[in-house]
Order: structure tokens, then sequence, then C-alpha cells
């Protein structure tokens, strides 16, 4: 679309964790890119890989996962790069935050070293330097008493201070993109939505891009500006955040609406569970892997290929046989077209 | 903190007390009468009544273990039967040797054994994983009465790097001092260093799978730096625990080792008493290592505290 490559530029990446049953294909053939200052969003039910995603980024795979594909970030491709060039990636150009902050801070190493040590390997600053703008940082992500709190351990703080303090390491050397894996998940309902205002102002004043991952898709709602739908492995739909919210094109993501209750906007919509589970990611099914809880599968959804990403209006891919249609309540397949309308 | 470590020093107390009961007991409970052992079957009863007196071997139990207490806290462990040396002097003159053989094991242990487990635990299934993990399994299978002789055959008789045998006082000279304890102290940590990374190499491995290492490496901090600053310490707990007993059973069990080189340490101490029926010596030797094994517990658990935080916190609780 634009001449200025992408921040991050994942293509065809697949990968997989070695098991004694066979390798576990966690991600398998995953494009997606992120604009500088852009905020994506990446969903989809626990186990469906977002997790394997963000650390095949961030390199921080188990010992026996292997990769294909690449991840370009900033023209540096993540797979390839030596462990030295990869290191000098991580702080200054992509940080993480994890999923639950009181296992991701070192309980025995004091708030102001976790915060500092990044910086002072990245930015070449003195100790002391580092602290104050550990100090800084603090103030920025709203923990009260930010100086006492550097010679704190994780343990003497609560979950929600632990958390904004996973995000000011993460903000500390000033990363281009920031991803955060599931944020709020093990945090009071109250506390969720001060986290994730948090991490909003932080993006927009920092001009920041951020992959926000949540199995809710009702959270990235209002946050984002695309988002991304992953189940088993694959992306079966992607779009401006609005669009695929209010017209879910992919059958999952339709389920997967209909099933969350969201946090931002109260919906109407009654609830309802996606029968059935993800399939054994060992022996995933040819063709489309929703097709065994999908209720409007045909035989031509278990072609194989017949989940390819399918272009559709303004930038919204999906990977639906027979897609939902875009408005109106027609309620099944049996009449959708095999494929869409180019724009 | 303070609460923690009175709780601590109390606990050690009872310990103490408990332990020394039960040595001061094994006297009377051994069977036949101890007097007439040390005499021999021919002695007079008069002779073996007076001893018995002297030993308090006459007396309850309770009052002897009073009796006893009350000599051992200011310092009288009795009197040698044999040589006539006051049991604490006899300790105290031999104890430096042994101190400083397990304590120079332990530290010989620990600085081959820690760089060894974070190497192998570093990169998994590597080559140096397997060369660190075999090294350690040998050390395990060979006790000190095979590694001491061997390390004396080498090292000593073939290549004249050690002594074969002997001491040296360190006031004579740190370095001879040196000279004459490399080799035994050696011989001591080299089953340590194995039991040591065993047990560390299996605790960084599941260190290094916490999410916190994740976050740490997130953060483009060097493989070397995580290692050392962020799986050491949560992974070294066990590792300390070993080491404080491994300690307090080298203060004990330098026997072999002492023998070996002819070291006139703690060990070879008991290990004579013992042949002699000097009874009042081991006693005295017996107690003495049992008071500074629960003392050298007890400071591991209160080193806890300053290496765990959050052990702090529970105690006091
Ligand atoms: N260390 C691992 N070893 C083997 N399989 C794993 C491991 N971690 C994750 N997986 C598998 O990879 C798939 C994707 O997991 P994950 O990325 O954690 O999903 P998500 O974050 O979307 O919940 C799942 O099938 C999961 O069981
Ligand atoms: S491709 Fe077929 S099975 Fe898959 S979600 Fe669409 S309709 Fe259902
Ligand atoms: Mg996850």
């Amino acid at each position: 679309m634009t001449s200025t490559p992408p921040l991050l530029q994942i293509a065809d990446l697949r990968t997989w964790i070695a098991t004694d049953a066979g390798p576990v294909r966690a991600v398998d053939g995953v494009s997606l890119e992120v604009a500088a200052g852009e905020a994506v969003g990446l969903v989809g039910e626990s186990g469906s890989g977002k997790s394997m995603l963000a650390r095949t980024v961030m390199g921080l795979l188990p010992d026996r996962a292997g990769t294909s594909g690449s991840v370009l970030l900033d023209g540096v491709d993540m797979l390839a790069a030596s462990e030295k060039a990869r290191q000098a990636m991580l702080g200054p150009k992509v940080a993480m935050v994890f999923q639950d902050a009181g296992r991701a801070l070192n309980p025995v190493v004091r708030i102001g070293r976790q915060i500092t040590e990044g910086m002072v390997r990245h930015l070449g600053i003195s100790r002391s330097e580092a602290r104050e703008r550990a100090v800084g940082l603090l103030t920025e992500v709203g923990v009260p008493d930010p100086r006492r709190r550097l010679s704190n351990y994780p343990f003497q703080l609560s979950g929600g201070m632990r958390q904004r303090i996973m995000i000011a390491i993460a903000l500390a050397c000033e990363p281009d993109l920031l991803i955060a894996d599931e944020p709020t998940t093990a945090l009071d309902v109250t506390v969720q939505r001060q986290i994730l205002d948090l991490l909003d102002r932080v993006r927009t004043t920092r001009g920041m891009g951020l992959v926000l991952i949540s199995h809710d898709l009702g959270l990235v709602a209002g946050r984002t500006d695309r988002v991304a739908v992953m189940y088993s492995g694959r992306m079966v739909e992607e779009g401006p955040t609005d669009a695929v919210f209010d017209t879910p094109r992919h059958r999952y993501t339709e389920a997967l609406l209909a099933s969350t209750p969201s946090l931002d906007t109260p919906r109407t919509r009654r609830m309802r569970v996606i029968e059935g589970s993800l399939p054994d990611p060992r022996k995933p099914p040819a063709g489309c892997r929703f097709a065994p809880r999908c209720t409007a599968r045909t035989d031509a959804c278990e072609v194989p290929g017949a989940d390819h990403l399918r272009d559709g209006v303004l930038a919204h891919r999906h990977a639906c046989v027979h897609p939902a249609v875009l408005s109106g309540a027609t309620p099944l397949a049996a009449v959708a077209p095999a494929d869409e309308p180019r724009s | 903190m303070l609460v923690f470590t009175a709780k601590r020093v109390v606990r050690a107390l009872l310990v103490i007390l408990f332990a020394t009961f039960l040595v001061v007991a094994l006297l009377s409970i051994a069977p036949g009468s101890l007097a007439v052992t040390l005499l021999g079957e021919e002695a007079t009863p008069d002779a073996v009544a007076d001893l018995e007196a002297r030993l308090g071997l006459d007396e309850p139990l309770w009052a002897q273990y009073v009796g006893w207490l009350g000599d051992a806290v200011t310092g009288d462990f009795g009197t040698s039967l044999r040589t006539r040396q006051d049991v604490l002097d006899a300790v105290l003159e031999r104890l430096p040797v042994t101190l400083e053989l397990a304590l120079l094991a332990l530290v010989i242990a620990l600085l081959v054994s820690v760089p060894m487990a974070l190497a192998a635990a570093s990169r998994p299934n590597s080559l140096i994983d397997r060369v660190s993990t075999f090294l350690a399994s040998v050390g395990l299978a060979l006790p000190a009465f095979v590694v001491a002789p061997v390390l004396v055959y080498f090292l000593s008789l073939k290549a004249g790097l050690f002594p074969v045998s002997g001491w040296e006082r360190i006031g004579d000279g740190l370095g001879d001092n040196l000279h004459h304890a490399l080799l035994p102290a050696i011989g001591v940590a080299i089953p340590e260093i194995a039991a040591f990374q065993r047990l560390l190499r299996t605790d960084l491995d599941s260190t290094l799978h916490e999410d916190f290492i994740s976050a740490a490496q997130a953060r483009g901090l060097s493989r070397h730096y995580v290692l050392w600053r962020h799986a050491l310490r949560p992974s070294s707990f066990s590792l300390i625990t070993l080491a404080g007993i491994s300690f307090g059973r080298l203060i004990g069990g330098t026997v072999i080792v002492e023998a070996v080189f002819s070291l006139p340490g703690l060990g070879s101490l008991i290990a004579g008493s013992i042949s002699a029926r000097d009874v009042i010596t081991v006693q005295g030797a017996v107690a003495f290592i049992v008071i500074a094994y629960v003392v050298l517990n007890t400071l591991v658990d209160i080193g806890y505290g300053f290496l765990d935080p959050r052990v702090r916190r529970e105690a006091v609780r």
C-alpha cells in the first residue's frame, strides 16, 4: 500500500515444536504486517498459536522448536540474524509484555535492576542514569512512590502494579513495537481496563506499534486499528478492526464473536459456546481446520488449500469457503458464493 | 529478619540439646559395664567402681547429662582416658586441619561445579552438557578411598607436584600450607563437585523454563548475563542446603583422606580414639562436631533469608 516497508513483516511463518508424538505445528503459514505506530489485535482461542507467534518474533522458542519463513523487523530477519544481532533488537526495536507479571518478573531480583539492566546494555548509559530514567518510567506507567519501588521485590507489589512495572520494563529502551501477550488475563476486571488504557496511552504518546494478543475479540475492539484472527496455527481472518468486528466473514470469527462477552461494549448478543475443541496440532485437518466444528461446512471446505486467505473489500481478508454474508440476516451458507467480489 | 533469625537460633539450641543428650546417653545405654570394658576383665571391683564414679556412670542418665552439659558450656568436655589431654584442647588442636580441609574442598567444589552446571544448562544436550554431566557421574561413582590414592600416585609420586603426605600449619606459611592441603582437599572435593553439579544442573534446568527467564531474554540480555543474574540465584537454594550439609559432614568425615595423607585432623583423632576405647575423647569430639554441624545449618538457613526475600517474609508472618 505505502512505499515505506512495514515495521514488522511476517511472511509464511511456520513454527513447530518436536514432541515424541510428532511435531506440534503451532504456527503454520502465517503472514502478518504491522506498520509503524499501528495497533494490531491478534485473537483466537487458547492454543491457536498466538503466543508461539509472539515468541518466534522475539526468538524465545523452546529448545526443540523449528521455524521457516521470515520475520522482518525493521529490515532485519529475526529468524536468520545471529544471536548478538537479534539481542540488539530486543528492547530498542521490539519489547514484550507477558501474560502473568507475577511469573515474568524474577522473584529474587529487585525491580530496579529488572528495569535498568536493559537500558545499561542497550543504551550504554550508567546504572545511576538508568535508575533516574526508571523513576520517570514508573511515573509514566502510574506506579506511585517510584523511587522506593526500585528497591522492592516483585512479591511486595500487587498484580496490577506488577503488570505496570512489566510495561515500564518493556518501554525502557523505547521500542518501536510492543507485543503484549494477554497482558490482562491474569488480572481483576477493574484492573484489566486500567492496564489496557495505560497501553493505549503510552502507545499514542510514543507513536509505538502494538500487537495486542487476546483470546477475547471484544477486548481488542476499539483499541486496535486492525485485527487478525488465528485458528489452529492458521490466519483465518484479518482486516480493519471495525469491519471484522461488525461483519465477521469467517465462520470461526463469527462464532468467536458470538461466544465472548465484550469488555468495552456490553453486547446484547446472546452468548453461544463453540461446540468441540481445537484439532490436534500434530494432525490438523486438510483444508479448513475449523471444519469439524463448523455448521456451514461443505465438502469444498475440506479440499487441501481451501483455507487460503481471500481478499475482500478494504483489505478485509478471510479464509472461509462459505463466508458469512456482508449484511442482512441470511443465516447460513448454502447460497453463499464460493468467492468474494474483489474491490 | 530479626524474628526469623531468632526462630532459627532457638530451633538450633533445641536440636543441639537433643543431639548432645543422645551422645551422652549412648555411653550409658551401651551394653556391659563401660568401666569393665575399659579396664579389662581382670580389674578389681574397687577400680571399676572408682572409674564408674569418675565417669559419672553410677548416676541416673539425666544427672549425667546435666553434669556433662554444665561442664560442656564452660568448655570442659572431659579429659582423655588415653593421653590425659583435655578433650577440648585435643579437638581444637586438630580442628584447624579438618576445617581447612573441609572449607578448601567446599570452595573448590563450588568453584568447579557452578560454572560446570551453568555451562551445561546454557546449552542443553550440547557436547559441553554431555561432557560435564558425564564427568559428574564419574565423580559420583568414585569413593574417596579410590580417588585419594590415585591422586597421590599421579600428582605426587609421578608428577612430583605435591607432597605425598604430611601437613604444614598455616602459621608456618600459607604457600607451604596450601601446597600440603591442596591435594587432599581435591580428593575430598571430587565427589562433592559431582553432587553439586548434578543438583545445580537439574535446578537450573527447571528455572530456565520459567517465564521470568523468557522475560529477561526478551530484554536482549546476553545468555551469560541471564544465567548468572537471573537463573543462578533462584536455582541455588538446594545447592546451598547441600553445601551446608556437606560441610558439616566433611568436618567429621574426612577420615579416609586424613588417613591416606596422614593429616593430623579431627577424623584421625576420632578414628584413633575409637580404636583406643577413649570414650571421653570420642564423646567430646562427636558432641563438638554435632554442635558445629547444627550451627552451620542454622547459618545456611539464615543465609536463605538474604538470598530469597520471600523466605524472610513468610517466616515473619
Ligand atoms: N513448549 C511447548 N511444547 C509443545 N507444544 C507447545 C508448547 N507450547 C505451546 N505448545 C502448543 O502450541 C500450540 C500453540 O500454543 P500457544 O501459542 O501457546 O497458543 P495461544 O497463545 O494462542 O493460546 C498449542 O497446541 C500448544 O499446545
Ligand atoms: S471454510 Fe467451510 S468449514 Fe471452514 S469456516 Fe468456512 S464454511 Fe466453515
Ligand atoms: Mg498464549
